[in-house]
């Protein structure tokens, strides 16, 4: 078996390893960064494709987490992690969050003023923009709705660059880890390792002092043997306590998976909305954030015939003029606690969630919102979300919807998983201490998604990117 | 049939259950689509499902191969004959009833050659500059 050392050693390139790898090796560690995934430009599949999906998702995209309605989560999984696939929509959590976080689970140093400043460094950092121009056809749409009934609604910026090209055209790239912190890490020193994925790490007292991985690349697998002084995991939500688990750290690891389930319906307008060629959709409803939040999705022809629920014939007729349809969505703050389980004998963990009646209430008041909104924007229909129901043709029939979601009748997905490892000092709930070091052992941190304590309500990159930057500048004392 | 080049997990499986998976695929887009499905796409959009079927957690694609048999089966109890022997119009009715089934996991079985299958089939036409 090959055997590397490294001082630090980094385990997943998402937006939390990317962030370590590059603080790391900048301070003058020697960094190895160690990904499953393989290592590719943001530019090797169009977005949301069949291709991208192959290429770049885990799993290419058919992960169900288990519970009364099962609910399908999406996870990066390339160089770059979830920030390659991502929509980069870029927020601050509000203010009353990170105070109710730093209180329940006794989190020091962690004042919404000081994350402030991270935030802050962030947003320079990685590079954050709105869109130059107009809004697309749908967030037209959203926003008249939103107008119509007095709800807040907004642009919500981006991880996004835009420059200005010698012909006077405003380009924009997204600045996933790929296009920003991967190459910071990477001038500074620090090796990649892509393809590999480390099995778990090898213990000894109160540290760990060794990872075993697999490196796959042209149909060959090698095993590998790392020797580190210092461990970050940052494998994302579901890998990461996975790894732990595997590796026989268990306490309070992957026992409070938290999400934001969403659900999406095809809205038909009377004239043209779908315009993919605009990519995502960026205007989102802000009236009901934190617990809810309404907005738009990709539409373009086979996304737009995924989420068209109904018979057959209507379906047939409805693609027959698709760009008169659009997806909607809305994504709820769960208030489940969900678990990330190894499966002797296999490779992928068994994660479940349980959606609370509390959940499918506010599901049931999401799409009815939703609701309210399309037709205040001058929908003639709203397909979904109850698989075989008819599609709601007026805003007086989305009363039975606020009140009669049915469990395993309606397609529930997620793209924002946390909370599998929360950081703070209660012993009840917190797995790593108030700045991702494991309770119990001196070198093995935790520094993604699995820290942020409970949903933050909000796409949850910017706040992992800042809190991944807080904890690995408390690691090297800076 | 054409039987793409098979590599990976759940490789030899995927090869025996290709015949079946492509009736099946082929019974959800005759269904779906406008007019006779273009059977090089119908071909394809049975490649990228099994693809699919590998590339899901194992524990599920087990599932999901042995629900494929089992659907085939099923058809004798209420047809007669496996789904794949049926005639158009009985392949038509064994999916609608899987379809509607008030067991969620039949559910999911159809919602895995249904949406799925539609899905990767107009992302194909997409790709081929094709619109309806
Ligand atoms: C389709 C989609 C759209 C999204 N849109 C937005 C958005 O608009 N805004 C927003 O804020 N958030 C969005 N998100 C969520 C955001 O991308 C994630 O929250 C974020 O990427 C999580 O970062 P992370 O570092 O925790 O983990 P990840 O990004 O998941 O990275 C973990 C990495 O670790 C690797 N890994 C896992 N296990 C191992 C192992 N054993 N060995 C080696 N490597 C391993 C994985 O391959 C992966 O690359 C979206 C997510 C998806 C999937």
């Amino acid at each position: 078996m090959k055997t590397l050392r490294c001082d630090v050693l980094v385990i997943g390139s998402g937006p939390g390893g990317a962030t370590t790898a590059a603080w790391c090796a900048e301070a003058g560690r020697d960094v190895l960064i160690v990904e499953e995934g393989p290592d590719l430009s943001i530019d090797s599949a169009p977005s949301y494709s069949m291709a991208e999906m192959a290429q770049k998702y885990r799993n290419s995209g058919l992960t169900p987490a288990f519970g009364k309605t099962n609910i399908t989560y999406i996870e990066g999984r390339c160089v770059g992690g979830g920030s390659e696939i991502n929509a980069a929509l870029y927020h601050r959590p509000l203010a009353s969050t990170l105070d109710d976080w730093q209180r329940r689970y006794q989190i020091d140093g962690f004042s919404p003023a000081a994350l402030d400043d991270e935030f802050d460094a962030v947003e320079a950092e990685v590079g954050v923009a709105t869109q130059p121009g107009g809004p697309d056809p749908q967030s037209e749409r959203l926003i008249a709705g939103a107008q119509a009934l007095g709800w807040r609604a907004k642009e919500i910026a981006r991880f996004w660059k835009y420059e200005r090209q010698n012909d006077g055209a405003l380009v924009g790239r997204r600045r996933s880890m790929t296009e920003s912190l991967i190459p910071r890490a990477r001038a500074a020193g620090a090796r990649l390792l892509a393809d590999t994925r480390v099995s778990a790490l090898e213990l000894d007292g109160d540290r760990a002092v060794a990872a075993t991985a697999v490196c796959q690349s042209d149909g060959k697998k090698e095993k590998i043997r790392i020797e580190f002084s210092e461990v970050v995991v940052a494998a994302g939500a579901v890998q990461t306590p996975a790894l732990l688990r595997r590796s026989g750290l268990t306490a309070r690891i992957g026992d409070s998976l938290q999400l934001h389930p969403m659900i999406r319906v095809a809205v038909r307008f009377p004239h043209k909305v779908a315009d993919p060629s605009w990519g995502v959709p960026v205007h989102q409803v802000e009236e009901f954030k934190p617990q809810l939040t309404l907005g738009c999705s990709h539409s373009s022809l086979p996304h737009i015939a995924l989420w068209l629920a109904g018979e057959v014939r209507e379906k047939r007729e409805h693609l027959r003029r698709w760009e008169h349809l659009a997806v909607f969505y809305a994504a709820i703050a769960g208030s489940g606690l969900g678990s990330v389980r190894n499966l002797p004998g296999f490779r992928e963990p068994l994660v479940r969630y349980p959606l609370t009646d509390a959940d499918m209430a506010l599901l049931g008041e999401g799409v009815y919102r939703l609701g309210q909104l399309v037709f205040a924007a001058g929908a003639l229909e709203m397909i979904g979300p109850i698989e075989g129901a008819p599609p709601v043709t007026h805003p007086g029939e989305l009363g039975r919807l606020r009140t009669g979601l049915p469990h395993g009748r309606i397609n529930v997905t997620t793209i924002h998983l946390f909370s599998t490892c929360p950081m703070g000092e209660d012993p009840r709930r917190c797995a790593v201490d108030s700045f991702g070091r494991l309770h119990g052992y001196t070198n093995i941190r935790v520094n993604d998604a699995s820290v942020l304590p409970a949903s933050p309500g909000v796409n949850p990159q910017g706040t992992i990117l800042a809190i991944a930057r807080r904890n690995v500048r408390k690691m090297l004392s800076l | 049939m054409p039987v793409p080049p098979l590599d990976g997990d759940l490789a030899t499986v995927r090869r025996s259950l290709w015949p079946l998976m492509r009736v099946i695929v082929d019974t959800v887009l005759r269904g779906e689509v406008e007019g006779e499905p273009d059977p090089v796409l119908v071909d394809d959009t049975t490649r990228l499902l099994s693809e699919k079927l590998v590339a899901m957690p194992r524990y599920l694609g087990i599932g999901m191969v042995g629900a494929t048999w089992t659907f085939n089966q099923w058809a004798i109890s209420t047809a007669g004959r496996p789904f794949d022997r049926l005639p158009p119009e009985g392949r038509r009715l064994a999916l609608a009833r899987w379809q509607t089934s008030r067991f969620g996991l039949m559910r999911s079985f159809t919602d895995f050659y249904g949406k799925m299958g539609i899905f990767l089939y107009y992302s194909l036409l997409e790709e081929r500059g094709v619109h309806p």
